[in-house]
């Protein structure tokens, strides 16, 4: 099962999110950031002395005050995470061309969604992880 | 031996700038020798500032699609966060699975979210109002009796803030414009003022109105509060609902608000 990670400035995104990726069952734990600075100390710290605890799914949103998910995805790519596999799934409220060309340089986005995430998109993505892994 | 055409610019003899479409055809003589010109002469003056003016309009025309393309796209941008939310919280609203107090938040938020779309499509009202209004009163206003009423509205805002004006229109006293606007203005920038200063200083404002050379009048106002980073944010200061100051309650509407409204009475450039 697994472990998810919300990253969005939004409290409100991050409540429904968080309810309705709890609804499919298909996750072992979750956890909110609303500031993508302290999800990446978050993660470093768990590469380091807690490895099995690291997440295997991101949900991460763009337009943040102060670290933004590019700046984020950067800091992230440059992580060892020694074979740990995590995905990374962007969310925006509006998408645009360039942001889904730009989203492509980075190997560990999966995916551009445009938010609201609902159960269905969720469903989709948690097994489609399942059939891969 | 040729002919050829050409325009001309000319001065008539009553210093009347005139434009002529001419054509100059040679005088051949008996001994088939060229004996001078004829000229054929059009007058194209007023074809030329027609032309002009069309040329005008279709700026102008263009400019104004160009802003409206660009409003529109900021509007629906910043619809599609709340309606995303609403739709999210619809859905979660449903499960049966959810505490009560879970349910009482997603109520509050559903009506905070409903709140916030009315919100922007009231802005949206009043912008699209200040841009389209033709029948606005253009008149000569007094800077110092508008500044007044602003003040006024500002009153109780400055009731707490240790502060120092200082309002200098004598070398300018009037400004032709609309009343409105300019109390608008004058209201917003105090309001910012207020907004944005500086808690461990006394907020110093100054306002100082300056005529120029091409007859428009330039109102400078500074005070020492907080500012804001031009070097990072200069592109975007009269942007809609940019803000720069996130500890600070606002929407970021109040400079771009100013400059449709300084644009509005011509001025600006």
């Amino acid at each position: 099962m697994k472990k998810v990670l919300l990253i969005d400035d939004d409290k409100i995104f991050n409540f429904i999110n968080e309810l309705l990726i709890k609804k499919t069952g298909l996750i072992e734990s979750i956890r909110c950031f609303e500031d993508a600075e302290v999800a990446l100390s978050q993660i470093q710290e768990l590469n380091l002395d807690n490895r099995d605890q690291l997440p295997d799914l991101i949900f991460l949103d763009i337009n943040m005050p102060g670290m933004d998910g590019w700046e984020f995805l950067v800091e992230f790519e440059q992580i060892n995470l020694n074979g740990h596999y995590c995905e990374v799934y962007m969310l925006s409220s509006s998408v645009s061309p360039l942001d889904i060309a730009k989203s492509r340089t980075f190997n560990c986005v999966k995916d551009f969604i445009s938010k609201p995430l609902s159960e269905e998109k969720i469903k989709k993505i948690l097994l489609k992880e399942y059939s891969e892994s | 031996m040729q002919s050829w055409k050409t325009a001309l610019k000319i001065k008539t003899k009553s210093q009347k700038n005139v434009w002529l479409d001419a054509s100059f055809s040679p005088i051949i003589n008996k001994e088939n020798n060229q004996h001078g010109y004829v000229m054929l002469a059009y007058d194209m003056t007023e074809r030329r500032k027609k032309t002009e003016e069309r040329k005008k309009l279709i700026q102008e025309l263009l400019k104004n699609n160009e802003d409206l393309e660009q409003f529109n796209y900021i509007i629906s941008h910043n619809l599609r966060g709340p309606v995303a939310k609403l739709l999210g919280l619809t859905e979660i609203f449903q499960f049966d699975d959810i505490n009560e107090e879970v349910r009482q938040t997603i109520v509050t938020e559903l009506r905070n979210e409903t709140e916030v779309l009315d919100t922007i499509l009231k802005d949206l009202g009043s912008i699209t109002a200040i841009k389209k209004s033709q029948a606005d009163l253009v008149a000569v206003i007094n800077l110092s009796e508008s500044f007044e009423i602003a003040e006024k509205l500002v009153k109780k805002e400055f009731e707490d803030i240790d502060f120092a004006l200082s309002v200098d229109f004598n070398e300018a006293k009037q400004v032709f414009g609309i009343k409105s606007y300019l109390q608008s203005i004058f209201y917003n920038l105090l309001s910012n003022s207020i907004k944005y200063r500086n808690q461990e200083q006394k907020l110093n404002i100054f306002i100082k109105s300056e005529l120029q050379k091409d007859n428009k009048v330039l109102i400078s106002f500074t005070d020492n509060g907080m500012g804001i980073d031009l070097e990072k944010y200069k592109n975007k200061i009269f942007g809609l609902y940019k803000r720069f100051h996130h500890h600070v309650q606002g929407k970021g509407m109040g400079l771009y608000l100013i400059k449709t409204q300084v644009e509005r009475m011509g001025g600006g450039n």
